[in-house]
């Protein structure tokens, strides 16, 4: 009998390493947290059955976050065929007492589709450029660029929302 | 672009925990097919199958597992132990739905895998939950097998079916 221990790129170490983020992401573009789970539902049960062999662990994440924003989009365009708009009840998954983090997730919720991505990997989750545009498959100066147009938009709204208060 | 507090509130924003278990379910059945995309999988199937054929008759497991009414031990008031007798004629992974796989080259928890080849004899703690159906997965190159343990009050033994 041959027994080999499981390598680390199972879907449970997948899990463990990266549900967290990729729950985070996948909320930042449906705006809702049951849409959010479906998407990495799907998501990770691509990795499950269709995950190609990963050089390295940095490989296999920026797969993981560019298949959980394909799906987003899949999602989304789904939604948009059935008539259906997607809650916006992102920031009720903040703890009441995060009032900032609840205005943060709204005006991220609230991107066009394709800054959303950004903003979260590199302004929230700490991804340097270099490796926001390893794992969305751009050029740094692309990703650059749409990072300082969502920081404008968000600048844009967050102060707008402040008045508001 | 944002402050440090932010950052830290946003990220102890977690997945749900129901959502490890959704995906667990998920991956032990068998892929849906979506109905238009049935006759691209047909002929898609057909152009691999041919090109795949020689590979497969050597790659694809031939599993044979002891089921029916099993040997079982209660380890403590709350823990069952059930052997397992595997036969592969190639490589295989063992997961399980719950649970730990104990074998004599070392020990698996649910969600992980062992390896195996040949004749094996797993011993498979599980809660001991008359309720509760538990699921292993051999899975080999090109198939798998999927092993339901649920318990039997008529017969008061668990039992392992297809």
């Amino acid at each position: 009998m041959i027994v080999y221990k499981k390598n680390d790129f199972s879907l449970e170490a997948a899990y463990k390493a990266y549900a967290d983020m990729l729950y985070r992401l996948a909320l930042s573009y449906t705006g809702c947290g049951a849409d959010a789970e479906d998407v990495l539902q799907e998501a990770f049960l691509k990795y499950y059955r269709f995950a190609p062999d990963f050089a390295d662990e940095e490989h296999m994440r920026a797969w993981l976050i560019r298949v959980t924003v394909n799906c987003c989009h899949d999602h989304l365009r789904m939604l948009k065929r059935r008539g259906c708009v997607p809650l916006e009840d992102a920031a009720e998954l903040a703890a009441e007492e995060q009032y900032e983090v609840r205005h943060v997730m709204c005006a991220v919720a609230a991107l066009p589709e394709k800054y959303r991505a950004c903003v979260v990997l590199h302004s929230l989750e700490g991804y340097t450029v270099e490796e926001t545009a390893a794992a969305l498959k751009l050029s740094v100066s692309a990703i650059k660029m749409r990072l300082s147009r969502a920081r404008e938009m968000l600048r844009e709204r967050l102060t707008e929302e402040r008045k508001n208060v | 672009m944002f402050d440090d507090k932010i950052k830290e509130e946003y990220r102890s924003i977690r997945a749900p925990e129901r959502l490890r278990q959704r995906i667990a379910e998920a991956a032990g059945r068998r892929p849906g097919r979506k109905p238009g995309r049935a006759y691209i999988g047909i002929a898609a199937a057909a152009v691999i199958a041919v090109s795949v054929l020689l590979t497969a008759y050597f790659r694809t497991i031939t599993v044979r597992v002891d089921t029916g009414l099993t040997y079982s031990a209660l380890r403590s008031d709350t823990e069952e132990t059930v052997k397992v007798d595997i036969s592969v004629n190639a490589r295989a992974a063992v997961s399980v739905s719950e649970g730990r796989l104990r074998t004599d080259a070392g020990t698996a928890d649910a969600g992980d895998s062992i390896f195996i080849l040949g004749d094996t004899t797993i011993r498979w703690d599980v809660q001991a939950d008359e309720k509760k159906v538990y699921v292993m997965i051999i899975e080999g190159f090109l198939n798998r097998k999927r092993i339901v343990l649920e318990y039997d009050g008529n017969h008061n033994k668990w039992i392992l079916s297809e």
